[in-house]
């Protein structure tokens, strides 16, 4: 018995991130709250790579968050250098999860079907061509199992390195991805996939607007591109489900 | 003889003060490679929390992410053979990824053939890792604890049913490293170390060897 089940549809269990120092009580409040310092990666544009890799985080949270699918938390803050995104670290105290091993995959996949299937589906509809090992997964515990993936950076605006190309093709029946962690692994149920790409295909017009388009130039992203990119997701959530059953021999298992 | 290569596997456990500390080591020369790790018992295969919450307290709650690491770092040693060089690539990456466990610093050194890899193993991770000089240097004369008030106390394990501790003004630690027979100093992790001798012990119906440790230490004190 997994700590997902097959017909657990409701949505995927959430992630701890950790605390790095517990402050002292706040002092107002029915709830007691305390101040704290938790941890966590920070992140900015990267020219050569992911030059709207700020964005892209952002609106991949801000999408997963609609979709339930199990994607890191992360907080857009403001640095020297401009604006940042902190992606928060997951873990114990002082000691983090080591990133996934690919070797590792099928375990992950059959320790978590329905975060993986999630995880795929949300994937393919992003464009992320660089899951990779950008993915933390206890396959140890047998309780407060977490399942989380990270980095977002070369997917959506920076799925090539072109912008104007990146929302042609996310616009596209293309499938996007060459290799994906969750490609062609036993286990993965193509039901449980098709399952996700329907709860994608079923995100509303105004959730994929809320979350790409910020109604002012974000760093380097035009008002015109984050319009543009929520078309092109509007079209490939459409366009989802062809998507992944013409692509069935690439993405499942035989 | 052969040339052989290292790295030392260290744990960061904070980012902003990095003093890694050394916990283990991979070595390996023309295909075959070695990894010792706290918590792995040399001469099995198998992960000890018992013997990781001893020798790394500072870690307790997150067994858990040591022992998915052991697993990593075991398989990328199992797979040296045909991967060597994805491996070195991994291993060397491990900083530059913020991981808590890096392997940054590596070495050689020669050895007289591929069946002394073990032992080299073994030998390697008692200096880098358990701070321990040659086996001439580490038999003592004296008694580091005379004077000092013994306690002895067996507490449960998860792992092994029993974990035996002696207690000398701190506390004492049973550990599966292999160490040479007789008295000797260390210091491990920063604290100071006396073991004295092995013992036979039953548990679980099996008989299990432990060297019985006397640690001093800041809770000595």
């Amino acid at each position: 018995m997994t700590n997902d089940d097959t017909t657990a549809h409701a949505g995927l269990q959430p992630v701890p991130i950790r605390i790095r120092s517990l402050g002292k009580e706040v002092g107002a409040g029915v709830t007691a709250p305390y101040f704290c310092t938790v941890s966590g990666i920070l992140k900015f544009d990267y020219p050569a790579e992911a030059p709207n890799c700020v964005y892209n985080e952002l609106v991949a949270m801000r999408l997963g968050c609609c979709l339930g699918a199990p994607v890191a938390s992360g907080a857009l803050v403001s640095a020297e250098r401009g604006e940042g995104f902190v992606s928060l670290m997951i873990g114990a105290r002082n000691f983090k999860l080591p990133d996934l091993d690919m070797e590792f995959r099928a375990d992950a996949v059959r320790a978590f079907p329905n975060h993986a299937a999630s995880l795929l589906a949300f994937d393919i509809f992003i464009g992320n061509v660089d899951r990779g090992s950008n993915l933390k997964a206890d396959i140890k515990r047998k309780n407060l199992q977490f399942f989380s993936g990270f980095d977002h950076s070369h997917c959506l605006l920076d799925t090539t390195l072109d912008i104007d190309q990146s929302i042609e093709l996310l616009g596209s029946d293309e499938l996007i991805l060459q290799e994906h962690p969750f490609f062609n692994i036993p286990g993965l149920s193509a039901g449980r996939v098709d399952y996700y790409v329907e709860k994608i295909t079923n995100l509303s017009e105004d959730s994929i607007l809320s979350a790409c388009v910020f109604g002012d130039v974000f760093r380097r992203v035009t008002l015109d591109q984050q319009e543009r990119l929520a078309e092109a997701l509007c079209r490939r959530r459409e366009l989802l489900p062809e998507i992944v059953q013409s692509h069935r021999n690439i993405i499942f298992y035989p | 003889m052969i040339s052989a290569r290292y790295h030392a596997l260290q744990l960061v456990l904070d980012h902003g003060s990095p003093e890694p500390v050394t916990i283990g080591l991979i070595i390996y020369a023309e295909g075959r490679s070695e990894l010792r790790l706290i918590g792995l018992r040399a001469d099995r295969a198998d992960f000890s929390r018992g013997m990781f919450r001893h020798a790394l307290p500072e870690l307790a709650g997150a067994e858990w992410i040591y022992e998915q690491w052991v697993d990593r770092l075991q398989r990328l040693s199992a797979r040296f053979s045909e991967h060597a060089e994805e491996n070195i690539r991994l291993l060397r990456h491990l900083e530059s990824r913020g991981e808590s466990i890096i392997a940054s610093v590596e070495g050689e050194v020669p050895i007289p053939d591929l069946e002394s890899l073990p032992d080299i193993a073994t030998a390697l991770f008692g200096e880098m890792v358990m701070n321990r000089p040659s086996e001439d240097a580490i038999r003592a004369t004296d008694s580091p604890c005379s004077g000092f008030p013994f306690r002895f106390a067996c507490s449960e394990s998860e792992q092994l049913g029993w974990v035996f501790r002696l207690f000398c003004g701190g506390w004492c630690s049973v550990t599966g490293n292999t160490i040479p027979p007789g008295l000797c100093f260390r210091s491990v992790l920063g604290y100071f170390r006396a073991f004295f001798r092995y013992g036979l012990f039953s548990l679980n119906d099996s008989e299990e060897f432990f060297w019985l440790g006397i640690e001093r230490g800041e809770e000595s004190t």
